[in-house]
């Protein structure tokens, strides 16, 4: 077993086992160090950083020599990639610069009061006692600073008060891993809530009730900086700080709810278009349709012919409007008056959704039904009043720059005769038999100048 | 049947240990290769792939007494690893709740032990038991 000091220059065939393939074998001198042995498995697939290796029941350190171990000719030695430890390196590297000004988690101190925090924390006694969320609360108490924190903020004090987020928050402490989630899912919510309109007032709210607060307990107040943080509020057009004393119960603002013209946000410019949808519409402030138009009178510069929608997150319904309004002229749906309010009031709910998927369903099939059927077709302001907005039908053609005739959504330009836009289909039409030009054209004009649909369309009526 | 001397059993242990003749997911081998008594061994096991321990080393020290095999070995996690057999203070795998140290047979060897100790990392009611973070040390 000493063969290896004896002869500290000696070449050495090792055979090395991956976790995962076959083994393979390597030659390499005792008195090289671990890390070179590393740098000679190392591929491009497997990088040094993550090659773990196990002799005799040991991990292998990177600065040993092989010699320590006294690894002989023959021996094998298990090699493992470590795919979680680099993963959570990473999430410390992302989580980091994030929170740098935390200042708990800022640099390598941060992480070692961290550490020895989990640690502390482990301890059986101390989370014996952690686990009454009582005693936790009676040590806050005790801290002056906190209850002075607490008296003169009462969010503060109904966060602290409240023993599952005090549980809550314990666990996290305890397992770094946890506190790393919390810490990225917050951040992610945070810039989910700062994409809202409004959100950035109300996170501003709850900075000024919550940390603020906590932070200024912890430090003497820099007038400076809350000069400038003030000037830079006013500038971004925030609320100013809600009632000392009184608790934040302000709902989260609605999303969809029309805004100000001048504070339009270029990011929703089919969103919260004056007159589409809003509180007096029969929506209850929330209209998917409103992403159909590039209404008239919006101050965002949004595309001229194919409208607000351009730009938007898919709406399932946009397809549907844009048949809508491209069978309109005619009418052929005869749709019955549905009066206001005959829509339920709508929330960003899922069931409001399935609601719509119904309604969408329904409109389908009154499509499908003949024109003659359900009375002489309605004039578009039905169509568009049961929507909730006041505005002329051609709200939805997406185009504020053309003629009154509805116009598609379509990407064909609304102003040429149906007989010229879909000649081709119509002349394949008649090719196949459908001799009734008015009907073809009606049937193309449902269709949006699909044939295969047009055909269905023209069987069924 | 003779039955095999206790340093006869543990040397050949040892080889199979270096040279790693198992299937790869454990080794093992003396902490000091300089006790010629064998007594302390130090192990390693390698989780088992679809599981949290996957891609995890969990350092054991196996300690092997006088009367080695006719008594099993004591057994302690150097890594912190949440197991039902495992004494969540001070990482001890209790005998009692691991049926190869509860039935001992003599032809058992340490492989046995660390592969069954690998076997109930991937138990059902070990399965979803939450780990401590990797590298954490009992």
């Amino acid at each position: 077993m000493d063969d290896s000091e004896n002869t500290p220059q000696q070449a050495i065939v090792l055979t090395i086992r991956p976790s995962s393939g076959s083994t393979f074998t390597t030659a390499i001198s005792t008195d090289s160090t671990v890390l070179q042995l590393k740098e000679k498995l190392a591929t491009p697939e497997l990088p040094i950083a993550s090659i773990r290796l196990v002799y005799s029941g040991r991990v292998l350190k990177d600065d040993d020599q092989l010699l320590f171990y006294s690894v002989q000719e023959g021996h094998t030695i298990h090699m493992v990639k470590s795919a979680s430890n680099r993963a959570s390196e990473q999430a410390v590297q992302t989580v980091r610069p994030l929170n740098n000004n935390t200042n708990n988690l800022g640099g390598p101190e941060g992480f070692d009061e961290q550490r020895m925090l989990s640690s502390l924390l482990d301890n059986p006694a101390i989370r014996d006692m952690m686990a009454n969320p009582e005693v936790v609360r009676r040590m806050m108490m005790s801290n002056p600073q906190t209850r002075e924190v607490m008296e003169n903020n009462p969010e503060v004090a109904q966060m602290l008060n409240d023993p599952s987020f005090l549980r809550q928050s314990l666990d996290m402490a305890r397992n770094p891993k946890l506190m790393k989630q919390a810490l990225r899912n917050n951040d992610r919510a945070l810039s989910n809530l700062e994409m809202v309109p409004g959100g950035f007032n109300h996170l501003r709210r709850m900075y000024r009730s919550v940390q603020e607060p906590m932070e200024a307990s912890r430090s003497a107040p820099q007038p400076s900086t809350d000069d400038l943080n003030e000037r830079f509020a006013a500038q971004l057009n925030a609320d100013t700080r809600p009632n000392a004393g009184a608790l934040n119960t302000t709902a989260l603002p609605n999303p969809w709810a029309p805004r100000p013209q001048a504070r339009a946000n270029p990011m929703f410019p089919g969103f919260g278009t004056p007159g589409m949808g809003g509180n007096s519409g029969s929506m209850g402030g929330f209209n998917p349709f409103a992403t159909l138009g590039g209404a008239p009178g919006l101050s965002t510069p949004s595309g001229s012919s194919s409208g607000g929608g351009a730009g938007q997150p898919p709406n399932p319904f946009a397809a549907m409007m844009g048949q809508r309004a491209g069978g309109g002229a005619p009418n052929p749906f005869g749709l019955p008056p549905l009066g206001e309010g005959s829509m339920p009031p709508m929330g960003n709910n899922p069931e409001m959704f399935q609601q719509m998927m119904q309604f969408n369903q329904m409109m389908r099939q009154m499509q499908q039904q003949p024109p003659g059927q359900a009375g002489p077709g309605l004039p578009p302001s039905t169509l568009s009043n049961m929507f909730g907005s006041p505005f002329p039908m051609d709200t939805f053609g997406g185009s504020n720059t053309t003629s009154t005739t509805p116009s598609t959504t379509t990407s064909v330009a609304p102003a040429q005769a149906p007989e010229e836009r879909f000649e081709t289909q119509l002349a394949s039409l008649r090719e196949m038999g459908f001799s009734d030009q008015s009907r073809n054209i009606r049937a193309l004009l449902a269709s949006g100048g699909d044939v295969p649909s047009a055909i269905e369309f023209l069987l069924r009526m | 049947m003779a039955k095999i001397p206790r340093n006869f059993k543990l040397l050949e242990e040892l080889e199979k240990g270096e040279k790693g003749l198992g299937d790869g997911s454990c080794s093992y081998g003396l902490a000091d290769s300089d006790d010629i008594t064998m007594s302390n061994w130090n192990g390693t096991i390698i989780g088992i792939n679809n599981s949290v321990h996957e891609n995890r080393i969990y350092s054991l020290k196996i300690h092997c007494g006088e009367h080695y095999p006719d008594v099993p070995p004591t057994v302690f996690f150097l890594s912190r690893i949440n197991l039902s057999c495992v004494n969540q203070t001070n990482g001890h795998v209790d005998p009692s709740k691991l049926s190869c140290l509860l039935n001992w047979k003599r032809n058992y060897s340490l492989e046995t032990i660390l592969m069954e100790l690998r076997r109930e990392m991937g138990a059902s009611h070990n399965r979803k038991l939450p780990q401590p973070q990797e590298g954490s040390m009992f």
